[in-house]
Parts: C-alpha cells; sequence; structure tokens
C-alpha cells in the first residue's frame, strides 16, 4: 500500500510539473502583460521600470528558474493587477467558491444517486424515462444559458431570488441549483446503469432468498456495489467544481477564484493564473488519489497489485 | 410528492416489491437531505441591511479596477475616482443640455490670474480638508501637479506644457509653463489636476495610495473587496454641497444579463456598459429607462503608413478606404443610432468645435477613381484588432470587409486575442482615441503631433513638419483666431492624409432608475455631486 502510494504520489508530482510548466509558457507566449494591465498610450518608460520590478524582463528560462525557487520557498508569485500575493487572493477567495462548490456538490451527489437509483430500480417506468429525460437535458444544456433561464424566471419574471453577486442564502441558491443540476444529471445516469447492473446479479437473488429486508438489500448489497462507477465519476467533478465554476461564477457575479481566474487570464497576470491552475491541478490529482483508495475500500477485490499491473 | 409516492406503489420492477417501498423511502429522503442542506445555509448565511436617510446607491459595472490613483484612465477606475478626488478647477459638464458642457467653475482654487503669458497664480481655498481629516495646503497642490510630469509617478499627458509650480504662500500656487499656454485651465480640469495628500502619499508610496486613495473629494474610500466591490462613504467635511448619497458601492458584475435583471430588479441603481442595441428589456420596463451618451472618444482604423512598400503607404489607397466605409450607417446598425460618423472634432471644444464641418463623405464612385490613380491592383491590406476589446469593433470590420470589396478593395481581417499580441504586423489595425481635454490641443494633436503621442509610430516616428506646425498653433497660439484657424487647417490635414480611418463616437448607455435624478456626462465619470444626483424615491 505505502509503495502504491509513493508510486501514486510521485506520478502526480510529474503531472503538476507538467501542467503548471505547460501553463507558464503559454501564459507568456500569449502576449505582454503590461499592455492589458495599463491604459493604451502609457509610456514604454514606465513600462519598463514595471517589467524590471515584476521580473518579466529576463529571460523565459530565468523567469522558470525563479518561479520554481520561489514555489519551494512557498512564494506563488505577485500579482501584476492586485499588487498583492497570489496566495493571498486566491485563498480570501476559496470560501466562496467552495461555499457554492460545496453546496453544489451535497445536492447533486444526493439528488444524482437517489434519482439515479429510483429511475434503477423502476426501470421502464414513466418515472425513469422521465428522471432520465431531465438528466440528458440538465447536463446537455450550457450552464450558461441555464443559469440564464433560471435568473429569467425566479428572479425577473417571480422576483423570488436576487439576479446576481453574494451575501445571503438567497444569492446561493441560483448559482448551485444550476451547478447541481447539471452535475446531478450525470450521476444520476451513471447510478442508473451500475444499479442495473448491480440488481441483475446472483448476489441479489442470494440476499432476496435469505430474506433481507428490501431496504437493507438496496442500502446494504446493491448501492455500495454499485458505487465503484458512481465513485469515478464524482471524484472527476471535484476538480471540476472548482475549476468549473468559473463560468457560473461570472453569470452569478459570485465572487469566487473562478471569477478571480477569468479576470487574471483576461489582464494575462501570470501569478495567479499559474496558481489557479496549479490548485485545481492539485484538486483534480488528490480526488482521483482519494477515489483510487476509496476503490480498495469498496471493493476488496481491486487490489493493489490489480492496478499496478 | 405525495402523488409521485403513490405511483411507487403500482409499478412493477423485476426486482420484488419491497425494493418499491424502498425507493419510496430513498426519494423521501433525497427530498429531505436536500431540502436540509438549503436550510443550513440559510442558516449559516443570515442578513443583515444597514439603513440611512441618505440613499445607498448601487452601481453595477462588469468589472472594479484594483488601483484608484489620482490619474488613473481605466473606464472603471475613472468612474469611481470621480467621486474621490478634486482638482483646482472643475469642468462643469452641466453647463450643456446633453451633459458636455466645456465650462470651466473653481473648485480648490477660488480664483486664478494671468499675470504673465506663461505665468498663472492661483489662489488655493481655505478650510479645504483630505478624507483623513489633514488640511489641503498649496504644498498638496504643488506636490500633486508636480507628481504628473518629468520625475514624476503619476504621469499625464496633459502636463505636457508644464515648467514649474511653486507656492508663493500657503495658499497661493503659481503656476509657469514652457510656452504660453491658452489652454491651462482645460488641462488642470481633467484628472492630471487631481490633488492628493502628499504627507500620505509619500509615506505610502504610490502603488499603497492607488489601493487606499485619500483625496479631498465628496466620498471617501471605504475599500475594495476583490472580485465583488468598490465602496465609497459619504464625507461629511467636504468643502462643498453636502455630498446627496451615504454610500456608493460599485458592484462587479461581469454579465450584460445580469446587469439589465438586477437593474430591473431594483438590485441596482445604475447600470453601466450596456451595448445600445440590447436595451430593449430596459425600454420596456416603466421604472427604469436608458440614458445614453455618445462619448468624447472616437474610435478607429489606425494605419503603419510608415511601411513604404504596403499599398496603405499612399494617401490615396487610405483615403479610398475611408470614402467606401459607410461609417453613418455602422453608426446607424451597431449603435442603434445614437453616434455618427467620426471625426476628431469634438463638441467638448466649445467654441472651437466645427459640427457643421462633419465626417469624411461616403462616396464609392470617388473612392473607386483614387483607386484607379494610385494603381492599386487588388493588393491585400490586413487589419488587426484586438478580439473584444472595442465595443462592435469586429462587426464593424466585418461589415466593412463587404463594402470595401464592393470598390475592389482586398481587405483581410486578423483578429487576435490580446494588446501584447499586436506588434507591428498588419497594415492596419482597431484603436480609439480620448478627446483629453476640452480643448483642440489634445485630442488628435497628443496622440498623433505632440512629443511622447502615443501615435507617432504610425507616421515613422514623428508627423509632417505642417502638420507639427499646425498643432504648436493650437497649443501656443495667442488669440482664438489664430488657434481656430490652425485648428481647422489641421482637420482639413487629417482629411487629406486619413492616417487613420475614424469610425464614430462610441455609445455610453446606463440603465437607471427612472426616480434617480442622474445625468451621465460625456466621458466615463460618473458625477455624485450634489449637482449631480438626487434621489426622489
Amino acid at each position: 500500500m505505502t509503495r502504491y502510494i509513493i508510486i501514486k504520489l510521485a506520478r502526480s508530482a510529474f503531472t503538476l510539473w507538467f501542467v503548471v510548466s505547460a501553463v507558464f509558457l503559454v501564459l507568456r507566449a500569449s502576449g505582454d502583460p503590461l499592455y492589458s494591465i495599463f491604459s493604451l498610450g502609457t509610456p514604454e518608460s514606465t513600462l519598463d521600470i514595471y517589467r524590471e520590478k515584476w521580473g518579466i524582463d529576463k529571460s523565459i528560462f530565468e523567469q522558470y528558474i525563479i518561479y520554481f525557487q520561489d514555489i519551494f520557498r512557498g512564494d506563488f508569485g505577485t500579482s501584476f493587477f492586485d499588487a498583492r500575493p497570489a496566495w493571498d487572493l486566491i485563498v480570501e477567495r476559496l470560501p466562496n467558491t467552495l461555499l457554492l462548490g460545496g453546496t453544489t456538490f451535497v445536492i447533486s451527489v444526493v439528488a444524482g444517486v437517489s434519482l439515479g437509483a429510483i429511475a434503477a430500480l423502476m426501470r421502464g417506468s414513466k418515472w425513469d424515462r422521465g428522471i432520465m429525460t431531465v438528466a440528458v437535458a440538465s447536463f446537455s444544456m450550457p450552464s450558461y444559458f441555464l443559469g440564464l433561464l433560471l435568473i429569467l424566471f425566479f428572479s425577473l419574471e417571480m422576483r423570488w431570488l436576487p439576479t446576481a453577486g453574494a451575501g445571503t442564502w438567497q444569492h446561493l441558491i441560483l448559482p448551485a441549483t444550476t451547478l447541481g443540476l447539471t452535475l446531478s444529471g450525470t450521476i444520476a445516469r451513471f447510478t442508473r446503469s451500475a444499479m442495473l447492473e448491480v440488481l441483475r446479479q446472483p448476489y441479489m437473488r442470494t440476499a432476496r432468498a435469505k430474506g433481507a429486508s428490501k431496504w437493507r438489500q438496496i442500502v446494504w448489497h446493491a448501492l455500495p456495489n454499485a458505487a465503484i462507477p458512481t465513485v469515478t465519476v464524482i471524484g472527476f467533478q471535484l476538480g471540476w467544481l472548482i475549476g468549473g465554476s468559473v463560468v457560473i461564477e461570472t453569470v452569478f457575479s459570485w465572487p469566487g477564484a473562478g471569477r478571480l481566474f477569468i479576470v487574471a487570464v483576461g489582464v494575462r497576470d501570470f501569478a495567479v493564473v499559474q496558481m489557479f491552475i496549479l490548485m485545481v491541478a492539485s484538486t483534480v490529482i488528490i480526488a482521483n488519489l482519494l477515489v483510487d483508495i476509496l476503490y480498495g475500500y469498496l471493493d476488496p477485490r481491486i487490489t493493489i497489485t490489480g492496478i499496478k499491473k | 410528492m405525495i402523488h409521485f409516492l403513490k405511483r411507487l406503489q403500482y409499478i412493477n420492477t423485476d426486482t420484488g416489491n419491497g425494493i418499491k417501498r424502498s425507493a419510496k423511502a430513498l426519494a423521501l429522503a433525497t427530498t429531505v437531505t436536500v431540502s436540509l442542506t438549503g436550510l443550513l445555509f440559510a442558516q449559516a448565511m443570515g442578513s443583515a441591511q444597514a439603513s440611512s436617510d441618505r440613499t445607498d446607491l448601487i452601481v453595477a459595472m462588469p468589472t472594479t479596477w484594483a488601483s484608484h490613483g489620482p490619474v488613473v484612465n481605466s473606464n472603471f477606475a475613472a468612474r469611481v475616482t470621480y467621486s474621490l478626488y478634486d482638482g483646482l478647477v472643475r469642468r462643469d459638464w452641466l453647463s450643456a443640455p446633453g451633459g458636455d458642457g466645456v465650462n470651466i467653475v473653481p473648485a480648490l482654487a477660488t480664483s486664478w490670474k494671468r499675470v504673465s503669458p506663461t505665468e498663472w497664480d492661483f489662489s488655493i481655498r481655505k478650510g479645504v480638508k483630505f478624507h483623513d481629516g489633514t488640511d489641503m495646503t498649496a504644498d498638496d497642490v504643488v506636490f500633486s501637479l508636480n507628481n504628473t510630469f518629468g520625475e514624476g509617478t503619476e504621469l499625464f499627458a496633459a502636463s505636457g506644457t508644464l515648467k514649474t509650480i511653486v507656492a508663493k504662500d500657503s495658499h497661493t500656487v503659481r503656476i509657469t509653463t514652457i510656452n504660453p499656454d491658452p489652454a491651462l485651465l482645460a488641462r488642470l480640469s481633467t484628472v492630471m489636476g487631481n490633488v492628493v495628500s502628499k504627507a500620505y502619499y509619500q509615506k505610502v508610496g504610490q502603488d499603497a495610495f492607488g489601493r487606499e486613495p485619500i483625496g479631498t473629494g465628496p466620498y471617501k474610500w471605504a475599500g475594495r473587496i476583490p472580485g465583488e466591490s468598490v465602496k465609497l462613504e459619504v464625507f461629511d467635511d467636504y468643502w462643498g454641497d453636502k455630498p446627496p448619497l451615504n454610500s456608493i458601492t460599485f458592484r462587479e458584475v461581469p454579465e450584460v444579463s445580469s446587469r439589465i435583471a438586477g437593474l430591473i430588479t431594483g438590485e441596482y441603481d445604475i447600470v453601466t456598459s450596456l451595448p445600445p442595441t440590447l436595451t430593449r428589456p430596459i425600454d420596456n420596463d416603466d421604472a427604469t429607462e436608458i440614458r445614453a451618451v455618445a462619448i468624447e472618444n472616437v474610435q478607429m482604423i489606425t494605419f503603419r503608413q510608415y511601411k513604404k512598400d504596403r499599398p496603405i503607404a499612399d494617401k490615396r489607397i487610405r483615403k479610398a478606404m475611408a470614402l467606401s466605409l459607410n461609417r453613418a450607417l455602422l453608426a446607424d446598425k451597431l449603435w442603434a443610432g445614437m453616434t455618427e460618423a467620426g471625426t476628431y472634432d469634438f463638441p467638448g471644444y466649445g467654441k472651437y468645435a466645427v459640427p457643421e464641418r462633419g465626417a469624411l463623405p461616403f462616396d464609392p464612385e470617388g473612392a473607386k477613381k483614387l483607386l484607379k490613380e494610385a494603381g492599386y491592383k487588388g493588393e491585400e491590406i490586413r487589419i488587426r484588432v484586438v478580439g473584444g476589446y472595442y465595443t462592435n469593433m469586429t462587426r464593424a470590420v466585418e461589415a466593412g470587409l463587404e463594402m470595401w470589396k464592393e470598390v475592389g478593395l482586398n481587405v483581410k481581417l486578423d483578429i487576435i486575442e490580446n494588446w501584447g499580441q499586436m506588434g507591428q504586423e498588419g497594415d492596419a489595425y482597431a484603436a480609439s482615441d480620448n478627446m483629453w481635454m476640452t480643448d483642440p490641443g489634445g485630442g488628435m494633436w497628443f496622440s498623433w503631433g505632440r512629443v511622447g503621442g502615443h501615435r507617432l509610430k504610425d507616421w515613422g516616428g514623428t508627423a509632417p513638419a505642417e502638420f507639427l506646425k499646425l498643432g504648436t498653433d493650437i497649443e501656443q497660439g495667442a488669440d482664438f483666431d489664430t488657434r481656430k484657424k490652425a485648428y481647422l487647417d489641421l482637420l482639413d490635414l487629417w482629411d487629406d492624409l486619413v492616417p487613420a480611418i475614424l469610425l464614430y463616437r462610441p455609445v455610453e448607455a446606463y440603465g437607471v432608475r427612472k426616480d434617480l435624478d442622474w445625468k451621465p456626462y460625456t466621458f466615463f465619470y460618473m458625477d455624485f455631486r450634489a449637482h449631480n444626483i438626487k434621489d426622489n424615491s
């Protein structure tokens, strides 16, 4: 197990290095940030002062070395735009993103798994078809569009909820619902097919034969066996919750890290973009690592040697 | 829900009856959990709203800016700083009905006198306080103005004619200009004239000052929440009329549709930056309305005429491009008829302005003739546009491609991602220019003629001698007639040389709550002083 985790960690480190380096290079190849941050027409002499101050007058190679030295010292660079450490900027926005992401996550997992299970248990019925239609519709519709539809109905027509912003629990409802709907559709579909698979297994017949209560049949025998593919999908979505809320944070003016990222990309704020990508990549990697480890618990047949090949 | 549960009982599945009952239980559990999650957050995030007799105004705009120093020109920062600072003099935008008045009125200076052609004495208002409670003195004025040129840290183009600024006594400042400068007051009414606290600025430095600015304006800095808002609060020791608002929150709402929706639901009092063609929901709403102005800026396609081997080095081809582009039609279709074909002549030039002169006409036949004369044989002309930077620019050039094709011009559009990628490629590029100040010594002359102008490179380093002579006559001319004649000649020279195709003045459309008396000015500044805002709700 230890060896397995070490190998996994080494691979994760490589992935992180690759992602960070790619972002580092692409950002610098995509244009000089000075022209985005300063008004057009600012004298070049002024811009040069800032180039030197921000260290982007050096060669890309030198910048790269300095960047990695800084990372190992725990310094993720300073935002050009805000003149504050990129770490601080992102960390102070994270609670908002996590609040939105966490709510979405709870809603979508509970709704997705339950609806998927219900659809499977009632396969072929109107309810099955109904749930699956909604599920397919919800994840096919761009979340951006869905968000606007919800604003149109709940804010503009009914005047029940605020259109955008943050601060009260009402502000959370629309963005969390938009994200949650999209996500629960995916989860419901995976849960349904996994459950159908499981319900046909001999051990389900055995469970019925030995007289287990029906509730116990589902919760004890069916769901855990259907969990493997579902957990995989949910694991993928964890990273997506931080990175993928970027669009929804913009539509709903939610002051989370995703919006910070969008603005930072717009003005080529190197440190913030790099730090954000590093964070999302780490989240995805950690989530996948947890999923891998969780497999072993969910299904003892999956062993370390099995994964290692 | 009950209906749903009942239905569950009658559905047969191949997995047995008990499972249906469990599915029912599962459905119930789902509902309970989802509702509980909602409630939990509901409790965790309780809200409280403060109240006051004076309005807490909320302005929604696409983004907020990080730095709010005295000469900042990003439009998102300029909307805020107009309430933070005062200058020696103030442009009275309301002195004309269109919000584009040009009268200069006293502000931090109570009076002024031109003691010689190059020397001006300003009497500084007494009893003015900065937001930190300290008194404003002549020293602060001297420091602030000196900081906008030479070795200063808040450089601004309008300061180019200043030589020295000294305090004669604690409430008199003498400004000496390099040459006679008839436009000094116009210069001082731009952001260049904004007065900051010397002691505070020197203590914290430029960057920190920009993040927590201190001026003498009617509203004081109350903080920025990155990604969310910038807030100003009323400054009760303001020297002028009592500011009517309790606070102003500039809230970031990047989505146009969200801004419009939030205005209609009453979450915002004013929303900025609406595309003029997307205003129908507000037009149809009883409580809100659109207030739009063509701002003192002109969008253009600028030629890299220094590229001598390219067709656009020939002024006849440049002119043909301008003549064959139906800019009146673009202004009508893209800006809902709220603006017209562009020139470098702005109404804000007051008595110098010549609106009757108009823009270069739409004349495709004339264009064909010029192309023939120039021997144009369909060589490719590439225009570079930074996608999404200027409202409607990509659409305008795309429409232009067809119009140019009509007269035989082979024009291609290159869309690039940001200004850092602009480089020197292509034959022309999309840009814009401000009027800068209420005097023809700004505008075209600032950008295309004066030392440091940011379009000089398009001439190839320096403007033609005749252009420089006319510009200098405008800048230093002793009397109105000399200056006006030079100005008219310069406009003619421009139309002959066509260094850029002037498209139109862009329109800034605000959505405003109807019972709010507030008038937009013809620039990005939003004025919330007592003379321009009253809440009738």
